[in-house]
Order: structure tokens, then sequence, then C-alpha cells
């Protein structure tokens, strides 16, 4: 399902954070979301999530939707896995799908929540609970429990924050390959621009309360926007084999 | 992915055997329960002998009628409420930890026992009498006075958006006002009103009768009921507010919908037997010691180790002073107390 707005403002308070952000996220694509610090990306996906009041219009596949109909097909993951809580892994990812949950949990279901931790590398650690395991563990946990709703858009932020690099790899694959096996759109805000030109389709760059830009990698990673947006120098490389490759250098 | 899916295999515990646990916890939990009802009908301060007891139980012709008066009329209601109020408070405790996302919380950390307190000692001081049920005067009067604080406390954080913080110190507030009403009107009673006053804030199940248990139970059922369809977005915010509203519940409407019941529940418990403390602290943790944070299983098993603590206590206080009953609130911390103390040395597992 695509997701689309048109002169999407969101306010906190008398403060705007973001004003006329006119998005196109297109199915199938993982959408890459940049920006400094307090740029305005959280705000922005909740507002998306439905979970944030925003003016202007937001649609899915074309039809204008409200903040209560987006919630039902979106799934949205909080950035802060910081807190640690008495419910177990599979007790999170299991409440991915409050809404249908009965009285009395069928073993099916379980064994689809078993399925997904172990894709994650959990299965051994389904009945610890989350303060009992490490804070990148409690951020997969909500990452599978935001896949457990079977959404048709996909909101992350910051999904890998807490990660290590093998865990960064395949928590990126795995989000590129629901993009495109189940046709879902998956939006991710980041830091890591090397990332972002390995794994995302789009990139939306935001700057000083608007959308600077949005397009393929190659076209909104520049230097000079890099250089503008974040003040840092950067180096980018680009080959066919492993396409595009940024490092960053010094603050400038 | 091999290593893992190895570990796997060596995972502690399944889903099966975890819920075989729970199941286990829960039925242990009724076994003891039915147990120390037994024992508690079986003692008081007339010395019968447990023969004549179980006889008069089981409405045996043989039963004299001095016997059947005081197991019919006067043990069995006690236990009853015991039990009543016992897993009344429990689950409001269970509610209030949860909702209010803290450790600490119980019934009256809002101040609706300070209310009740109140609401009694008011019309105990003003010798008030409702016009028809007179009896009902000083119960109906904590319970209107504890819909009042939660009233309240409503009011003022409503202002702000009903977070868990803004929730705690509007009920801080409630509890210092309401307290400090009781005192004043402690203060202006004559020493025997005063008494009796004191006497009702230290809760006691010598007031409960069958007039007034069935009230106080079908409150219990009532919100009960009210609670279930609840169960999982209760559990879900265990999460914290952000995530529950993630994966789809509206968390101040589910906050407020809580609020009501647990002062429902909470007025309903202290109205006929006064303000029986620590059982509502006390009993979701323990509960939670034993089956965790899902509310499918930590809810009737906090109500059961309330009803049970409760009736230990009931045993207690029939027992330290033979011949008298020591008001049940006195007993119950020193109950509860040694349990939490143990569950938190002894307790493998987190479980807050």
């Amino acid at each position: 399902m695509s997701l689309s707005t048109q002169n999407l403002t969101i306010n906190h308070g008398p403060l705007t954070v973001l004003s006329d952000v006119s998005l196109d996220l297109q199915e199938g694509q993982v959408t890459g979301l940049i920006g400094p610090n307090g740029v305005g990306k959280s705000s922005l996906l909740k507002a998306l999530a439905g979970l944030a009041p925003s003016k202007g219009t937001i649609a899915a596949n074309e039809t204008q939707m409200t903040d209560a109909q987006r919630r039902d097909i979106v799934a949205y993951m909080p950035q802060d896995s910081s807190a640690g809580s008495s419910l177990t892994l599979l007790e999170v990812v299991l409440l991915g799908r409050i809404n249908s949950l009965g009285f009395r949990v069928g073993q099916d279901l379980i064994d689809a929540v078993e399925a997904l931790l172990d894709d994650f590398g959990l299965a051994h650690l389904s009945h610890r609970t989350l303060d009992a395991v490490s804070g990148g563990q409690r951020q997969l946990t909500y990452l599978a429990q935001a896949l457990f709703r079977e959404p048709r858009i996909l909101l992350l932020d910051e999904p890998t924050a807490a990660l290590d690099l093998r865990n960064q790899l395949l928590v990126f694959e795995t989000l590129r390959k629901l993009a495109r096996d189940k046709n879902i759109a998956v939006v991710v805000a980041l830091h890591d621009l090397s990332l972002t030109a390995q794994f995302c389709d789009q990139v939306v760059c935001l700057c000083n309360g608007r959308m600077d830009a949005a397009g393929p990698p190659e076209d909104v990673l520049t230097k000079d926007r890099l250089a503008r947006v974040y003040g840092i120098a950067a180096d980018i490389t680009s080959d066919s084999e492993k396409g595009l490759r940024i490092a960053a250098l010094h603050a400038i | 992915m091999t290593a893992e899916s190895g570990a796997a295999e060596a995972a502690p515990t399944s889903y099966r055997t975890l819920s075989a646990r729970r199941v286990t916890s829960l039925v242990g939990a009724g076994v003891l329960l039915v147990l120390c009802t037994l024992v508690d009908i079986l003692t008081g301060p007339a010395m019968l002998g447990m023969g004549d007891v179980v006889k008069s139980l089981l409405g045996a012709q043989s039963a004299s009628a001095m016997t059947n008066v005081i197991v019919w009329d006067i043990r069995l209601p006690m236990s009853l409420m015991a039990i009543t109020v016992g897993a009344a408070l429990a689950i409001a405790g269970v509610i209030m930890q949860t909702i209010l996302g803290n450790p600490l919380a119980s019934p009256y950390t809002l101040g609706f026992s300070a209310a009740a307190g109140f609401g009694a000692a008011i019309v105990i001081l003003t010798g008030f009498t409702l016009p028809i049920l007179a009896w009902l005067t000083v119960p109906v009067s904590a319970f209107a006075a504890t819909l009042v604080s939660a009233a309240l406390v409503y009011g003022l954080s409503r202002a702000r958006g009903m977070t868990p913080e803004v929730m705690i110190l509007a009920g801080i507030a409630t509890l210092f006002l309401f307290q400090s009403l009781q005192s004043m009107v402690q203060y202006l009673a004559s020493p025997e009103v005063l008494q009796a006053i004191v006497f009702w804030l230290f809760g006691s199940l010598l007031k409960a009768s069958w007039d007034n248990l069935p009230v106080t139970f079908a409150i219990l059922v009532f919100c009960v009921a009210a609670i279930l369809p609840d169960l999982w977005r209760l559990t879900a915010l265990r999460m914290g507010d952000e995530r529950a509203a993630a994966v789809g519940v509206n968390v101040t409407r589910l906050r407020v919908r809580m609020f009501v019941i647990v002062a429902l529940l909470t007025a309903g418990a202290v109205a006929f037997v006064g303000t029986i403390g620590f059982v509502g602290l006390v009993a979701p943790h323990i509960a939670r010691g034993f089956v965790g944070e899902d509310q499918r299983a930590l809810l009737p098993m906090a109500a059961l180790t309330g009803a049970i603590i409760m009736t230990g206590a009931s045993i207690l206080s029939k027992l330290i002073s033979p011949g008298s009953v020591i008001p049940i609130g006195i007993v119950t911390a020193v109950l509860g107390v040694p349990f939490l103390f143990g569950l938190i040395v002894m307790g493998k597992r987190r479980y807050w």
C-alpha cells in the first residue's frame, strides 16, 4: 500500500515542527527518512501513524484516511527501547495483534510469534522478561512486534540504533525483503547514511522544518546537501558493484 | 541462524509449560484459600468445638441453635466478606499499579481511603442518619466520599491529559485534603464519638453481615465484568504509554475507564468494613511473582492472593488475643510484609 501526504504541517503546541511536507511513499519500497536531530523525523512518523495531530491530508492508496483509519493498517515502532518491563518477549510480540487476541491464545499464534523471534535470533529468550535482555534485543523484539501486526505500511523510528553491525544488516535485509514480498511501504528514520545509501530505494531529507529533498539515494545524498543539512564534509563514492558509499570525514 | 536455532531447543520453558505453571499456581492458591476459609470458620472467640461447627455447616439437625447462629450469622458472613474484600482490594491494586505504572501504587494511593474515612467520620460525628435504611448511613457516606475524591482527582488530572504523574500528584493532594478534614472531624469529636470513628478507621470484619455482603460482592462482580474486555490492553500498558498506543490502545480512555473501576471497587470494599491497608499493595506483587505480567493470569491470581491474605489475617486476628477479635486492618500488614520480603529475597525473576 502506498502512502502520500499533501501540505502536511505538524505543530507541537505553538511551535511549528514541520510545514508543507508533500511526500509519496511507494509500496514495495524502503524509504529512508534522514535529517539532523530535532528536525521532526519522529513527529512526522507519528503523524503518519495517526498517533499525533497534523494539518494537511494523508492518503493511503490515494484514498484520504483519518488518523483512526490509518492506525489499523500501519505499524509504528517508537524510537526509545530503553525502558524494560516485566513482560516476556513472547508477550510483547503477541501484543502486536492486540485487537484480535481472545482470552485463549491458540498454539498456532504462539508458533507464529516464536518463528518471528527465531528470525531475529531471539527464540531462546521467548520467556525472558524485557528487562532481563539487552537493549539491542529489546529493539529487535519491538521490531518483531511491529512485523507481527502484518501492516500494509511500516513506520520505524531508528530501528537499528542499539544494534550490532550484523543485526543492522539483518534488519535492513529483512525490511527490504518484506517490502518486496508483501508489497508494503516501509519508512525508516535513521542516522546511518551508509545504511541509507545501501538499503533505501528512496531517501527523504528533512531540514529546517521543511522537506529538503526526496528521491533516489544518489540524488539526495550529495556532498553539497550533506554539508548544508548536517554540516559535515563527506566523501561520497559510487561504483556499479557496491553502489553508493558515504564516509563522513569531519564537521565543518 | 543455526546457532540460535539450536539454543531454542534448550529454551528454559515453552509456552505450554508456562501456561501449565500458571494454572498450577491458580489451582494451588484456590486450594489454599479453601483451607484458610475452613480454618477461619472454625476459629473464633466463642471457642466452639470443631465437630459442632462442621455439623452446623452441613446443616445437621443435631447442631444447637446457638452454634447455628454463631456459624451462619457471624462467622460465615465474616469469612465471605474477608474473601470478597481481599479480592476487591487486590484487583484494585493490580489495576492501579498498571495504570499508574508504579509499583508503590495501591487502591489507596489516590486518596480513596482517606476520603472514605472522612465520609464515615463526618456522619458518626454529626449523628446524621438516612431516613430509610439507617444502618446504611455510614457505608453510604463513606462510599459517596470515595466517589467525590475520585471525581476530584479526575477533574484535576484531566486538565493535564491524565498522565500517571499528574494523576499521582492530584491524588496526593486529594489524600492530604481528606486526611486533614478527617483530623478536623476527630478533633471536634467527643471522646466516645472519637472512639467510634477510630474503630471504623481500623477496619474490622465484625461489621460484615448478610445484609452488606451481597452489596460488596455485587460491586466486585460488576467491576470484574467491566475489566475483562480490557485484559490485553492492560497488559499492553505495561510496555509504556507510547508503545501501547502504537499497537492500537487508546491509552487515555483506558486509564479513565480503569480509574473509575478502581474507585468503585475500593469504595465497595471499604464502605462496610473500613479501611484495610496493605492487601491492595502486596497481593499484586506476590501474584506477579508467581504468574508474571499477563493480566489474564495476574488478575485472578491477585484476587486469590488478596483473599488468602485477608482470610489469614482474619484467623490471626482471632488468635492473637483469645476471646476477642483484633480489628483485621491492624493485622493485614503484619501478615503481608513477611510475604513480600520473602518474595523479594527469594524471587529469581524480577517482577517489576
